[in-house]
C-alpha cells in the first residue's frame, strides 16, 4: 500500500505540489484565527455562587445561606464536589464539575436549583453566579485618578466617591461592550450614597422613631403615572412626579406634625453625601484609587481581547471629565507577547540551525531546500490542526516543537535519494533520463520508507503517555502532546506525498553528491573507532552498562520539582494581617507598604487590592491585600544582573520592618491558579471534617502537634477560623416585653442606627444612588456609649439600650469552610528535604495512632500530593505499556525480537546523556524534563532503527556479517549524524534562551540535547557490537 | 554461549531502561518544591511566646505609633441620661380672684414682667361690692391672661405668672442606671448648643406606673438661655477617682481575651497584661502591671498586636 502511494506521489508530482499550495493557503488563514495565549488555562470547570449578606455573621451566613445553597446543588449531574466559605457578609459556594463538562450546561442546572430554593433563603438576599470567566480571566486592570488641581462640577476636588461614580457610570458601561469581555469588576472608592444622619436627642425631643423617618422617606419618593386624558383630539398624558432629586428635597420631607407644626428631616438631622460600608479598597503608589478589571469570557483569546479593551479605554478617555486620568496597570498582552516572542525565537532559530546543518551535511543545495521546505509546511499543517481541534498556541503547546524531529523522516528519505541518484548517475556515466530518474527516486524512497515511517510512528507513540495525565498536569501537557503529534503526523504525510514528488521534480540535472568535507573527516575517524570497538567489545559494553548505572544513581541525587514556574516578571506580594483588622486600618498599612516599595528603582508602579471587590470572585477579608508590583524592563534597571527572586527577596526584607504584616511571595497568574484549583495549596492538607467548630479546632491543633514532630515538616498551619471581634447586642427578652417592644423592633433600631437602612434611591439621569438612614459617625463609633442609646418606644417615651439589651464583645469565627456539605478545618504542611510519599505515609500512621477522632468526625488527606500520587500512578502504568508498544512496533518492523531488543537498548543509553547534562546544568528533574525524556526515547529508537535495518538488509544481501556491519555503519553514519544533529540543534536555542517562559522549555531541551549526544555515540558504537554478538552464531553456521 | 550472555545483556538493559523510567517517574514527585515561599521574620516564633515586638524607633514613628509616659490621672465615669426641663413648681402662680366679682382692672398682659408685690389688678367683690386689689405673689412673666376688665371672675384663673429664672431638669433614670446614681452628684446638662453644670438635688422614688425614677437637677436660668419643655441630656458624674496610674484607652488591645498594653523596651515594645480598675471611656485605672514613668504605645497600638499575631495569620481557601 505504501508502495502504491509512493508511486502515485511520484507519478502525480505536480498534483502534490499544488496540494501543498492549498495547504499553505489553509495554514495562513488558520494562523489568522489561531488563539494565542501565554500559558494554557488549567483551571477546572467550576461555578461560583456568591451571596452578599450585609450584616450577617459567619455563623448566620452558613446557617441561612450556605447550607441551603449547598444542599440544593447535590445531585447535579457531573458534579465533582462542592466547597464553600462563609464569611462576614458573604457566602461563597464553589461547585466543581468533572473535566469536559460544558460550562453553560452546568450553570443552567445550577440556576434551576437556585430558583427552586428561593423561598428558603432570607427574602432580601439573592445568590448570584460568578462571571463566565476562568482563573486566567482577569486580563486587564486600570486605575482611575484625578490630577492634583482637578475639580468636580461643584468645585470640590475629586475624592474616592467621585472617582467610583465615574467608574460605575461612565467607564464600566462602555468597557463592558467590548467583545470577549464578560464583566468589569471594580474595587476601591466608595459607593456614593445619600446619608441622613438623625441625632438621637432630636429624635427624642420630637418623639420620632427610626420607623417614622424610614416611612416618611419611602412615602415621599416616587413618580406615579395617572393614565391619560383625551381632550380636543389631543392625548394628554398625566403624571405626578414626586421623586426626590436633591439634598434639599430630602431635607424638606416632613416626618410628622406636632401641634400643627411640621417636623422635617432637616430638623432632626443632617443630609449629606456619605460613604457606604465597603468591603474592598484599592491603592496605587501610596494613594487611594479605584481599580477596574476586565474579565474575559471563557474560551476567548486573551491577547485579542486585552488589545480590544486597551483600545476602547483610549476611546473612553474622550468622555471623561476634565482632569481625570485612566491608566492601564496590568495588561495580559505584555506577557503573551513576551512568551510568544520566546517561542517564535526558539522556533525560528531552531529552523535556521536545522537548515544550516542540512546544507553542511548534505552537500547539495536543492536537497537541503526540499528538506527545509518541510518545516514551514509541517508548521502550517500543525496550525491548521490546532485551530480545528481547539488547542491555543502558547508556551506549553509550542514549547516542545522541534523541527529537527519533524524533518527527521524527510532527511532520511532525501539523503538516501541523493545517494542513490548520484550513484546511478555515476554508474550510468551520464545524466539520467526522466524515467530512470523517477524509478531511482521511487526505489530510494521505498528502501527507507519503512524504517522512516516506523521511526516517525514510534516518536509519535511515545507522546501517548502524556494524554493519560489528568487534572492540572493533563491540561498543561495535552496541548503539547497534541501539537507535537499533529506536527509529526503532518510530517509523515508530507514525507509520503510531497517530499518524493519534490525530489522527483527538482532533483534533475547533474546531481553533485560530494560528500562534504565534514562527513569525510568524520568517516575517517569513525572507521578505526568502530573497528577498535568491535575488538574491545566487552570493554565497550561494560562501559555502557556502567554509564547507565552511574546515571541512575545521579538521577536520584538531582533535586526534583513538579513543573518549573513561569517567570511572569511581575511580583505579587500578598500582605496578610491578623483577622479582624479593619479595612481603613488595612488601607493605611498598605499605603505605607507601597511607599517603601515605590522607592525601589526597578519598580514601575505598585498597586493593591484590599478586601473583596464588587463581584466577589476572589473574596478576601479586609485583612488580606494583594500588592501587584510591576517592574520596569530589565534594561532599565540600575543593575540588570540581579535575578527576579533576588529582587523580590530584597523587597520583602525591606518591608518587613513595618509591623503587623505577614507576606507571601508569588506572581499574579500563579496566585490565581493556586486559589482556583484546589482548596488546599500546600503539599499535604489534612482535613478534619465534622460538625462542631470548637471540636474541629481542637482536633486540628492536636494533629498539628503530631505533624510538627515528623522529620521534614515545614510551614505547618491550622486554618484561621477564630479571631473576628464581634459586638453582640443581645436582647433581654423580659425587659423588652416589659416596655411593650418586641425583638424585631429593637433589632431594627440597632440595625438602622449602626448599620444603616436603605430607604429608597435618588436618580441622577441614568445613575442611581441609595438613600440611607444611619446615626452620625461620632455616635456610631463610640462603642462605650452605645449602651446609652435611647431606643424610642411606641408610646413616645424612650428607654436606653442597656435596659433592654446586653452588649458584649467576643471573638467569633471569622470564616467557616465546608466541603461536600460538612464543616471542615484544614491543617496544611509543606515537605522539605524528603520525598512526599514516605512523609505522607508516616503522617497517616502517626495521626491514626496519636489523635483520637470520635464518631461523627473523620479525616481526609489532600493537597498537591494527591495530584502527584495519581499522576505518578498513572504514569507508572502507562510508561511501561508504551515501552512495550514500542517494542511491539519494532518487532513488527523487523520480525525479530532480538533485533527489536538491540534497538531498544538505545533508550537507557540515551537517558544517560540527558541525566548527565541536567546535572551539569544544575537543573532538577521535573515533568518538563520528563517530557524531554519521552521525546528522547523516540529519537534514540529512530537512530537505531535506521542503522539496524540497513545493516540487516546488507547482511542478507552479502551473506557476510562483519563487512556488512562495517559498511552499513559507514553508509548510515551520515543520516544518523544528520538526524541526530538536526534533532539536537533544533533544541539548542530553547536550551539557551532566557526570555519569558524559557524556564519551562529549558529542561526539556537540555534533556533532549544531552540524550541525543549520548544516544548517537552509543548507537554508532554499541549497536554494531550487539548486532554482531547476537547474529554471529547464526552466520557462523552458514 | 555467547548468545546467552548477549541475550541476558539485552534483557538486563531492557530492565534497566524500564526501571530508570519508572524510578524517574516516582522520583519527580518526591517533592522539594518551594515555589510558594512564605516569609516569616525569624524571631516570630520566639516573639509570640514572649510577646516582644522588635521594631526600631524610626519604623514605629513611620507607622504612626505614638507613645506616652504613664502618669496619674482622674477617672471620671459618667452616665448619659435624658430628661426634660420643667418649670419650678414653686415658680408659677395662677392668680385667681379671692372673692368672685367683676374685674375692674387687670393690668399686665402676656409677656409683661411683673415684680413680686406689684398691684396687677382690682376686683369688685360680688358680695360686699367692695373693690380689692390683687398683687402678684411672685416675680415673673405673665404667661396667660384669660379675662378682661368688665368680665366676671369666679373661680377661673385670671393670670398665670411664671418665673423662669430657675428651672428644674427631670432626668429619667432606668433600672440599669439607678444603682450608680445618688444625690449630690455633678451633672452636665446639655441641650443643642448650651451646656451648664449642676448637681442632683432629689431622687424621686419609683411610682409603680413608671419604669424609671426621676432625678431632679436645679437649672439656673437667669440668662434665660433655657426654657421649659426642652429635651436635655445629662451626663452624670457617677464616680470620680484619682488613680495613681491611668492608661489611655486607645492603648489597650485584646489578645486572646486578655487586655494588654504594649510597653516600650530597648528593642521595641513588649506586651504586658495589666489588671484594670475603673474606666470612663477615655482612660482606665491600672491596678497592677505598669509603673509610673514607663512609656507605652497609644495611637496605632493595633499594629503591634497585629505584628505579634502575624506569624499565625494565613489566608486559605
Amino acid at each position: 500500500m505504501i508502495e502504491s502511494l509512493l508511486r502515485l506521489s511520484i507519478a502525480r508530482r505536480w498534483l502534490m505540489i499544488c496540494m501543498s499550495f492549498l495547504l499553505i493557503l489553509f495554514g495562513c488563514w488558520s494562523y489568522q484565527v489561531l488563539p494565542i495565549d501565554a500559558v494554557p488555562d488549567v483551571t477546572n470547570v467550576q461555578v461560583q455562587i456568591n451571596t452578599r449578606a450585609p450584616g450577617y455573621s459567619p455563623l448566620e451566613t452558613e446557617q441561612r445561606i450556605t447550607y441551603p445553597v449547598e444542599t440544593a446543588l447535590t445531585g447535579i449531574p457531573y458534579l465533582s464536589y462542592t466547597r464553600s466559605l462563609s464569611r462576614y457578609g458573604l457566602s461563597q459556594v464553589t461547585a466543581v464539575f468533572e473535566e469536559g463538562t460544558d460550562l453553560y450546561f452546568a450553570r443552567n442546572l445550577i440556576n434551576e436549583r437556585l430558583n427552586g430554593i428561593k423561598g428558603q433563603l432570607p427574602p432580601e438576599l439573592k445568590p448570584e453566579m460568578g462571571p463566565l470567566s476562568t482563573g486566567l480571566g482577569e486580563i486587564f486592570m486600570y486605575t482611575i485618578e484625578a490630577e492634583e488641581d482637578a475639580v468636580q462640577a461643584d468645585g470640590s476636588p475629586y475624592d474616592a466617591t467621585a472617582l467610583r461614580e465615574i467608574q460605575d457610570w461612565i467607564i464600566k458601561p462602555q468597557l463592558a461592550l467590548v467583545f470577549g469581555v464578560t464583566e468589569i469588576n471594580t474595587i476601591g472608592g466608595f459607593d456614593k450614597e445619600y446619608h441622613i444622619t438623625p441625632s438621637p436627642e432630636k429624635m427624642l425631643e420630637f418623639g420620632i422613631t427610626f420607623d417614622n423617618i424610614n416611612a416618611a422617606l419611602r412615602n415621599n419618593n416616587s413618580n406615579r403615572g395617572a393614565g391619560y386624558i383625551e381632550r380636543n383630539g389631543q392625548q394628554l398624558t398625566v403624571i405626578s412626579p414626586g421623586q426626590l432629586k436633591t439634598i434639599s428635597d430630602i431635607e424638606q420631607v416632613i416626618i410628622k406634625h406636632i401641634n400643627n407644626t411640621p417636623v422635617k428631616i432637616s430638623d432632626i438631622g443632617e443630609v449629606a453625601i456619605g460613604k457606604a460600608l465597603r468591603t474592598g479598597a484599592s491603592t496605587r503608589d501610596a494613594k487611594e484609587t479605584v481599580l477596574g478589571s476586565a474579565m474575559m469570557l471563557v474560551g476567548e483569546n486573551a491577547r485579542s481581547v486585552s488589545l480590544a479593551v486597551a483600545k476602547k479605554l483610549e476611546d473612553i478617555k474622550a468622555s471623561l471629565p476634565k482632569g481625570i486620568i485612566v491608566e492601564a496597570v496590568y495588561n495580559r498582552t505584555t506577557l503573551v507577547d513576551k512568551a510568544v516572542y520566546t517561542v517564535q525565537k526558539n522556533l525560528v532559530e531552531g529552523a535556521l540551525l536545522v537548515i544550516v546543518v542540512l546544507f553542511l551535511l548534505l552537500g547539495n543545495v536543492r536537497a537541503a531546500l526540499i528538506t527545509a521546505a518541510v518545516i514551514p509546511l509541517a508548521m502550517l499543517a500543525t496550525i491548521t490542526g490546532m485551530v480545528q481541534v481547539g488547542v491555543s498556541a502558547n508556551l506549553m503547546s509550542l514549547g516542545a516543537l522541534d523541527f529537527g524531529l519533524i524533518v527527521d523522516g524527510t532527511v532520511i528519505i532525501v539523503e538516501n535519494a541523493i545517494r542513490r541518484l548520484a550513484q546511478a548517475q555515476h554508474d550510468n556515466g551520464t545524466q539520467l533520463s526522466k524515467k530512470e530518474r523517477l524509478h531511482v527516486v521511487f526505489q530510494a524512497t521505498n528502501e527507507v520508507i519503512r524504517p522512516s515511517l516506523f521511526g516517525v510512528i514510534i516518536i509519535t507513540v511515545v507522546y501517548i503517555p502524556l494524554f493519560s495525565l489528568s487534572g492540572v498536569e493533563g491540561k498543561m501537557f495535552h496541548p503539547m502532546a497534541a501539537t507535537v503529534v499533529m506536527a509529526l503526523i503532518s510530517a509523515l504525510v508530507l514525507s509520503l506525498t510531497v517530499v518524493p514528488a519534490a525530489v522527483a521534480l527538482f532533483m534533475t540535472g547533474k546531481i553533485s553528491e560530494k560528500e562534504s568535507r565534514i562527513i569525510i573527516a568524520t568517516k575517517s575517524i569513525y572507521k578505526p573507532l568502530l573497528l577498535g570497538a568491535m575488538k574491545m567489545r566487552w570493554l565497550v559494553l561494560s562501559f555502557a552498562m556502567g554509564l547507565v548505572g552511574f546515571s541512575i544513581w545521579l538521577a536520584t541525587t538531582l533535586g526534583s520539582e513538579f513543573i518549573p514556574q513561569l517567570n511572569e516578571e511581575d511580583i505579587l506580594l500578598q500582605a496578610i494581617r491578623i483577622p479582624g483588622t479593619g479595612l481603613e486600618q488595612a488601607v493605611e498599612m498598605q499605603m505605607s507598604l507601597e511607599k517603601s516599595i515605590k522607592d525601589f528603582p526597578q519598580v514601575k508602579n505598585v498597586f493593591s487590592k484590599i478586601g473583596t471587590p464588587q463581584i466577589a470572585n476572589d473574596p478576601m477579608p479586609p485583612n488580606v491585600a494583594d500588592t501587584f508590583i510591576m517592574l520596569k524592563p530589565r534594561s532599565d534597571w540600575p543593575n540588570p544582573t540581579i535575578s527576579h527572586s533576588e529582587l523580590a527577596a530584597k523587597i520583602v526584607k525591606t518591608v518587613s520592618d513595618q509591623p503587623g504584616n505577614n507576606f507571601e511571595l508569588t506572581q499574579p497568574i500563579e496566585m490565581r491558579f493556586n486559589e482556583l484549583i484546589s482548596g488546599v495549596r500546600a503539599d499535604l492538607g489534612i482535613k478534619v471534617i465534622g460538625d462542631n467548630l470548637e471540636q474541629l479546632l481542637t482536633y486540628a491543633k492536636a494533629i498539628r502537634e503530631v505533624i510538627e514532630k515528623i522529620d521534614g515538616a515545614a510551614d505547618i498551619q491550622v486554618e484561621q477560623v477564630t479571631g473576628l471581634p464581634v459586638l453582640s447586642i443581645v436582647p433581654n427578652r423580659t425587659a423588652i416585653a416589659r416596655y411593650g417592644l418586641n425583638v424585631s423592633q429593637l433589632q431594627t433600631v440597632v440595625a438602622t442606627a449602626i448599620g444603616g437602612e436603605t430607604v429608597g434611591s435618588i436618580f441622577e439621569g441614568d445613575r442611581q444612588f441609595k438613600i440611607v438612614v444611619r446615626l452620625p459617625e461620632d455616635i456610631r463609633r463610640n462603642v462605650e456609649k452605645l449602651h446609652e442609646l435611647p431606643v424610642p418606644l411606641p408610646s413616645g417615651a424612650y428607654v436606653p439600650l442597656s435596659e433592654i439589651a446586653i452588649l458584649d464583645i467576643t471573638e467569633s469565627p471569622n470564616q467557616i469552610s465546608r466541603e461536600n456539605g460538612k464543616r471542615r478545618i484544614v491543617v496544611t504542611a509543606n515537605v522539605r528535604g524528603r520525598d512526599l510519599g514516605s512523609f505522607v505515609k508516616e503522617a497517616q500512621t502517626l495521626v491514626a495512632q496519636e489523635v483520637e477522632i470520635p464518631a461523627g468526625y473523620w479525616l481526609e488527606y489532600g493537597g498537591t500530593f494527591e495530584q502527584l500520587e495519581s499522576a505518578s500512578q498513572r504514569l507508572s502504568i502507562v510508561l511501561p505499556l508504551t515501552l512495550a508498544l514500542i517494542l511491539g512496533l519494532l518487532v513488527m518492523a523487523f520480525s525479530s525480537v532480538k533485533d527489536a531488543l538491540i534497538i531498544f537498548t538505545g533508550i537507557p543509553l540515551a537517558l544517560t546523556g540527558g541525566v548527565i547534562l541536567l546535572w551539569l546544568r544544575d537543573m532538577p528533574l521535573s515533568i518538563s524534563a520528563g517530557v524531554g525524556f519521552i521525546a528522547l526515547s523516540g529519537i534514540a529508537v529512530l537512530n537505531g532503527l535506521v542503522m539496524l535495518s540497513f545493516i540487516r538488509d546488507l547482511a542478507k544481501e552479502r551473506g557476510e556479517l562483519m563487512p556488512a556491519i562495517i559498511e552499513g555503519a559507514m553508509i548510515r553514519l551520515r543520516p544518523v549524524l544528520m538526524t541526530a544533529l538536526v534533532a539536537g540543534l533544533g533544541f539548542v536555542p530553547m536550551a539557551l534562551n532566557i526570555g519569558t517562559g524559557a524556564e519551562i522549555q529549558r529542561p526539556l531541551a537540555t534533556v533532549v540535547i544531552g540524550g541525543i549526544i549520548s544516544s548517537t555515540l552509543l548507537t554508532l558504537l554499541v549497536l554494531p557490537i550487539l548486532y554482531r554478538m547476537v547474529h554471529e552464531s547464526a552466520f557462523a553456521k552458514h | 554461549m555467547n548468545t546467552k550472555y548477549v541475550s541476558s545483556f539485552l534483557i538486563l538493559s531492557l530492565f534497566l531502561g524500564v526501571t530508570l523510567l519508572s524510578l524517574f517517574s516516582t522520583q519527580v514527585y518526591a517533592s522539594n518544591k518551594d515555589k510558594h515561599t512564605e516569609h516569616h521574620a525569624e524571631t516570630d516564633e520566639h516573639n509570640s511566646d514572649v510577646g516582644h515586638v522588635k521594631i526600631s524607633l524610626k519604623s514605629a514613628s513611620a507607622a504612626g505609633i505614638t507613645s506616652i509616659t504613664a502618669h496619674s490621672g482622674e477617672i471620671k465615669q459618667t452616665i448619659k441620661v435624658y430628661g426634660k426641663s420643667v418649670l419650678d413648681p414653686k415658680a408659677s402662680s395662677q392668680i385667681r380672684a379671692r372673692f368672685p366679682g367683676m374685674i375692674t382692672q387687670l393690668t399686665p398682659n402676656i409677656g409683661d414682667i411683673v415684680k413680686k408685690g406689684t398691684v396687677i389688678g382690682e376686683i369688685e367683690s360680688n358680695s360686699s361690692l367692695k373693690r380689692y386689689k390683687i398683687t402678684s405673689p411672685i416675680s415673673g412673666i405673665v404667661t396667660s391672661r384669660n379675662l378682661n376688665p368688665g368680665e366676671l371672675a369666679d373661680e377661673q384663673v385670671l393670670l398665670t405668672i411664671a418665673n423662669y429664672d430657675k428651672l428644674w431638669v427631670e432626668l429619667r433614670l432606668f433600672s440599669s442606671q439607678v444603682s450608680k446614681i445618688s444625690k449630690g452628684q455633678k451633672v452636665l446638662i446639655s441641650s443643642n448648643n448650651t451646656q451648664t453644670t449642676s448637681v442632683i438635688k432629689h431622687l424621686l422614688p419609683n411610682n409603680s406606673n413608671q419604669p424609671f425614677i426621676i432625678a431632679r437637677v436645679p437649672l439656673d436660668n437667669t440668662q434665660q438661655v433655657w426654657s421649659p419643655g426642652l429635651l436635655v441630656s445629662g451626663s452624670i458624674v457617677v464616680n470620680k477617682i484619682q488613680a495613681p496610674i491611668v492608661v489611655d484607652n486607645r492603648a489597650i488591645q485584646v489578645i486572646e481575651t486578655n487586655k494588654v498594653v504594649f510597653v516600650k523596651n530597648e528593642t521595641g515594645f513588649e506586651k504586658r497584661q495589666l489588671t484594670f480598675g475603673q474606666t470612663d471611656g477615655a482612660f482606665t485605672e491600672v491596678l497592677s502591671g505598669l509603673q509610673l514613668g514607663e512609656q507605652y504605645a497609644v495611637e496605632n497600638s493595633y499594629l503591634l498586636k497585629a505584628d505579634l499575631g502575624k506569624s499565625s495569620a494565613s489566608h486559605a481557601h
